[in-house]
């Protein structure tokens, strides 16, 4: 069975240290596992990646003004996974948003120990179509021969905000798996840096986004490489609606001494409306001569062939366009390891292409 | 001794280097900036009105503007200690015997009367602020072609200049193009009638001869409908301690159906600031070619720009940057696809080596009215050691559907797998190693005029001298 949690009836702000949550304390050690609610720690990271972000000075002042809020977190887990545990089941956090819940602060931090496992998950979904702004830090560090699976579902309603920060520090021969699936919220801003430490460490992040309506999606993913024969790869797929827009910046920054790694990053967009508007900026900083880097992006649309083909195997229009989304984004929902997940995303894909 | 690569070495930049004896205390040289300053160049220059009210006018926005706060720093340089004008003691000359002879022993050794004898249609030649030479075939002239400087262009042909002068790059662009729009002397001004093939390429080389001196030099072509022009572009200075300045300016407007091969071959000294502009617009079916090697320099930040604006415009970037030690290249292209139908290729490589910093800087935007457009950029670097940086920031910003797009990006070393493979064939190390760096650069390379791909070869050969040559 999973290890289901959720966050729902935070309805006030509160200081940290005098947080109460519901399920407040659920103590697996004697599995390997520990999770406390609402820890709050001194912030592990100085937001690395405002540097990155290129442009757009009003987008940082917005980061910066989120960043602000960590004195007031309302919500959250602690989770260790100690050395040597494997958890075989995933741990699944549900937060959910409503009118009483509007403003949500929350603060993650997760610790994987030598030769651990884990695969969690993140679930962000609205209760009812209030306006809601939820926040978020999740950060993550993943010890020698260890392996994270993260899962990040996104879906608020469309009147809500969302800023997420990640950042994860991987050591050793670690791996994260960061999978990112955005398809809700009015205007999301969310990042993800990865600093891959230690010799061999590896770090992959799978990026899905649908955007439709006049949502605005800020994408930002860094692979930071700095230990030898350190592996990164960013990939992102993702369809652009209606007059939707959004921005996607990719870093892969090669540190001076990470002899023989390997950076790659790859986007593909779909653009299904003339009126969308589709910002890349894939960037690759290098200070390391030994390296391979690569960066490839491209963007096209559904040709008029390919819709009459299935068109005149019986589809509609909108069945031959969801065939079509569907076979552009797959590739890459196919490599989330929970069926379930799957499921919810297919199912969120097609809700919100037949919502027209 | 075979050379390792530990040998690392400043290269000999030969006849560069040269530096011209010319004694600027009995000239007439002005530092700094300010309005009094800025009326008598345009007094000197007997300018009409409304271009010296221009040049002040840009003076304003300069000084209202701030430094550049992103790319490359700037704070070491210091335009109030700039000179920013060299008063000539000479007239401009179209035949090279009556060019003083300190000025054409340089342009000699650049071999730039030879080049003009075996190879060009017209050769311009600016020492510092002014014009010193400059000569056209005289059966281009005979189909209307103009190949004058930009002050004498200013005399005689003021209405086209009025038209279009700095109507691309407007000073309220940047703080540089404020600068130049305030000082600029020099440069070239060229037109091509409707129809009229310029096949054999004109030349403008540009020479900053004094130490702390800033170069403006204003370069506006006009090609007209269904004509064609290949214009070629070259700068060089020796090495100073003290700072010099370029901030140029390129203007180009490409009329429907025309053509345009622009080719730079840039090799300022290790001391200059290169903050250049250049910016073209492209009609209806036309063309523009970039052909950028950017070698020299302290500093660089130039991103040449095309606007296509008429259905079916092309513009093609072909570029290569060569960072050394204490240098940082921040160059890239810009496209603006605005008309349906328009495509553009960008392709750069870029080199870093002995502590050099090559930074791609590029920009795609597609507008909602250029359907059906194409657009791809291929950027690829090569770092020859840790202590270089290599990094590429192309930023891609796309508004409609009806486009096809496609990116890519690679950073490397040079591979061992090839270096054995040579090896085993009985090449050298060195030999491999600098074999590679060539088939690197050949792509674009080729794209330069013969002469010129000799020249870069050359320059690759200096640079990669006991790095791996």
């Amino acid at each position: 069975m999973d290890i289901l949690m959720s966050q729902t009836d935070l309805g006030k702000n509160v200081y940290p240290g005098k947080i109460e949550l519901d399920g407040s304390r659920i103590d697996f050690s004697g599995e390997g596992l520990i999770i406390r609610s609402g820890e709050t720690r001194k912030l592990l990271s100085p937001f690395l990646d405002v540097e990155y972000i290129a442009g757009k000075a009003e987008r940082v002042e917005k980061i910066k003004g989120f960043f602000s809020l960590y004195s007031f977190i309302n919500a959250g887990y602690h989770i260790e996974i100690l050395k040597g545990y494997k958890l075989d089941r995933p741990l699944i956090i549900n937060q959910y948003s409503s009118n009483k819940r509007s403003r949500i602060n929350e603060y993650n931090y997760i610790f994987l120990g030598e030769d651990s496992a884990a695969t969690i998950v993140f679930d962000y979904s609205n209760e009812d179509e209030s306006e809601t702004i939820h926040s978020r830090v999740t950060e993550i560090q993943v010890a020698d021969n260890a392996v994270a699976n993260i899962i990040k579902l996104q879906r608020g309603n469309n009147s809500s905000l969302n800023l997420d920060y990640n950042t994860a520090e991987v050591y050793g021969a670690g791996e994260i798996n960061w999978y990112t699936i955005e398809v809700g919220s009015r205007e999301s801003i969310s990042s993800y840096h990865t600093e891959l430490k230690g010799y061999g460490s590896g770090g992959f992040l799978s990026s899905i986004y649908f955007v439709d309506q006049e949502r605005d999606f800020d994408l930002n993913y860094t692979m930071e490489l700095t230990g030898a024969r350190s592996l990164g790869r960013i990939e992102s797929r993702g369809v652009l609606m209606d007059k939707a827009r959004k921005m996607f910046r990719g870093n892969l920054i090669f540190n001076t001494g990470a002899v023989r790694a390997d950076g790659s990053e790859k986007e593909t967009v779909l653009l299904l409306s003339p009126e969308a508007r589709s910002e890349t900026i894939p960037a690759l900083y290098c200070g390391e001569e030994d390296v391979s880097g690569e960066h490839a992006a491209s963007a096209g649309r559904i040709s008029d062939k390919q819709l009459y083909y299935l068109m005149s195997r019986g589809l509609s229009l909108s069945e031959a366009r969801r065939v079509l989304v569907e076979s552009s984004l797959n590739p890459l929902i196919e490599r989330i390891p929970l069926l379930e997940i799957r499921e919810i995303i297919n199912e969120e894909i097609q809700r919100r292409l037949y919502d027209e | 001794m075979a050379k390792t690569k530990q040998d690392i070495q400043e290269p000999d930049r030969l006849f560069f280097d040269l530096k011209q004896d010319i004694d600027y205390r009995n000239k007439l040289t002005w530092k700094g900036l300010n309005a009094e300053l800025i009326t008598e160049i345009s007094r000197k220059k007997k300018e009409p009105a409304w271009m010296r009210e221009f040049r002040l006018r840009s003076l304003e926005i300069y000084n209202s503007k701030p430094m550049p706060q992103w790319g490359p720093d700037l704070s070491d340089l210091d335009v109030n200690e700039i000179i920013t004008y060299i008063d000539p003691d000479f007239k401009k000359q179209n035949s090279w015997d009556e060019v003083p002879e300190e000025i054409k022993e340089i342009f000699t050794a650049l071999g730039i009367p030879k080049a003009e004898q075996e190879s060009l249609a017209g050769v311009g030649a600016q020492f510092d602020s002014e014009i010193v030479y400059q000569n056209m075939r005289d059966e281009l002239a005979k189909q209307g072609v103009i190949y004058m400087d930009m002050e004498t262009a200013l005399q005689e042909y003021e209405d086209i200049v009025r038209e279009h002068f700095m109507k691309l790059v407007p000073p309220e662009d940047h703080k540089f193009a404020a600068l130049h729009g305030a000082v600029w002397s020099g440069g070239s001004f060229v037109y091509v009638p409707e129809g009229v093939q310029v096949d054999i390429p004109l030349q403008s080389y540009f020479r900053l001869n004094a130490p702390g001196a800033g170069q403006f030099e204003h370069t506006l072509i006009i090609v007209e409908k269904g004509a064609s022009l290949q214009f070629i572009e070259g700068c060089s200075a020796p090495k100073y301690s003290v700072n010099n300045l370029h901030a140029g300016c390129v203007e180009l407007y490409v009329r429907e159906g025309a053509r345009l091969r622009y080719s730079t071959i840039e090799n300022w000294s290790k001391n200059m600031y290169n903050l250049n502009t250049k910016r073209a617009l492209v009609e209806k079916d036309g063309l523009i070619e970039w052909i950028s090697g950017s070698f020299g320099s302290k500093v660089s930040m130039l991103y040449p720009m095309s606007i296509l604006k008429g259905e079916g415009a092309r513009a093609e970037f072909t570029g290569i940057s060569f960072a050394s030690k204490g240098q940082i290249l921040d160059t890239g292209a810009k496209i603006l696809h605005a008309a349906p139908g328009t495509t553009s290729t960008i392709n750069s490589r870029s080199i870093a080596r002995d502590g050099g910093k090559v930074f791609y800087r590029g920009l795609v935007k597609v507008l909602p009215e250029a359907v059906n457009s194409k657009a791809s950029v291929s950027c690829e670097s090569l770092m020859l050691d840790s202590h270089s940086r290599s990094d590429t920031v192309p930023v891609i910003d796309i508004r409609n559907d009806q486009v096809d797009f496609g990116h890519e990006a690679k950073v490397g070393r040079i591979s061992e797998e090839a270096i054995y493979y040579l090896m085993s064939r009985g090449i050298s190390e060195e030999e491999a190693r600098a074999l590679i760096v060539r088939g690197f650069v050949e792509p674009i390379a080729k794209e330069f005029p013969l002469e010129y791909a000799v020249e870069l070869n050359n320059l690759l050969k200096i640079e990669l001298e006991g790095t791996i040559g």
